[in-house]
């Protein structure tokens, strides 16, 4: 399967070919992401890190902002 | 107060919806880059009370985002910050309250109010302030900021509230980098936010608002319900 993934940090995105029944946080350990430091949206959605992932889905990684 | 002081947003939504605005009590839970953004353009709009909490003084550092003065370093911000609304607004009752917001005091400080401004600087109180009102159910204008970037959303009754947002992130360590524009964007928009929730004019962003000032870009992002 293949997903389209943006990270902000970095301003990039990429495509990324995944096995079947890979989750959110299995993909972010594979970037070497914690998930504690994110919040990701799958299909305009944000969504938990035990989400599956789908063939062609398109991922975004924002940083968790926190200052005021 | 003469209408001419309002003319401008009377032409937005007109009287009956100004006469809502004079009647709402807004609290705002933090008043530094964001708060003290936010409360200038509320006590400007003709909200009638505003609640001011923040445990913390002026520093050197906070004056390259937050509305304060040299003149001010050293005291409260809530004092400061109210005796420059009521120059802004005579009109507008402020109650300052220098404390900070725990788990014991969050409902009884904000039980009064009508919507809630999320101001924080901090996930532990901002996680204690949007359980506080969503078992309140009150609206909660939640806003962050790091760097040049920032996020918004206004959580309603049925929401989730914040948890649906930040289950299990970790506060951030250390001092967060910010450029003073970043609050005063944000912050702005959570002014914009409680007043279309109090005047009913406008739709509240109930989606999680990015923005990316580096890169220039704008994301809003669904929360599932």
């Amino acid at each position: 399967m293949r997903v389209k993934v943006f990270l902000e940090k970095e301003n990039a995105h990429k495509s990324m070919e995944i096995p079947k029944d890979h989750t959110i946080e299995s993909l972010l350990k594979r970037m070497k992401i914690n998930p504690q430091t994110v919040i990701v949206s799958r299909n305009g959605e944000v969504v938990t890190e035990q989400e599956i992932l789908d063939d062609k889905d398109e991922l975004k990684i924002f940083s968790v902002k926190l200052g005021g | 107060m003469p209408d001419s002081r309002f003319e401008r947003q009377l032409l937005v939504f007109g009287k009956s919806r100004q006469r809502r605005l004079a009647k709402s009590r807004i609290a705002i839970i933090g008043c530094g880059g964001l708060g003290s953004v936010a409360a200038q353009y509320l006590a400007m709009a003709g909200v009638g009370f505003l609640k001011l909490i923040d445990s913390d003084n002026v520093e050197l550092s906070n004056l390259n985002r937050q509305f304060f003065s040299h003149s001010d370093l050293g005291k409260p911000k809530v004092s400061c910050l109210k005796d420059r609304l009521e120059q802004l607004n005579p009109e507008t009752k402020i109650e300052a309250v220098k404390e900070k917001i725990t788990e014991k005091n969050c409902v009884q400080t904000i039980r009064d109010c009508d919507v809630i401004l999320d101001c924080l600087d901090n996930l532990e109180i901002r996680l204690v302030l949007s359980d506080a009102c969503e078992s309140l159910g009150k609206p909660l204008v939640h806003g962050s900021i790091q760097g040049l970037s920032g996020q918004q959303i206004t959580l309603l009754k049925g929401s989730g509230y914040l948890r649906k947002i930040f289950r299990n992130k970790l506060p951030t360590k250390g001092k967060i980098p910010v450029l003073g524009p970043a609050p005063g964007f944000i912050g702005s928009l959570q002014a914009m936010e409680a007043i279309k929730l109090i005047t009913g004019f406008g739709k509240p962003n109930t989606r999680l608002l990015v923005f990316d000032g580096e890169r220039n870009s704008v994301e809003y992002v669904n929360i599932k319900r």
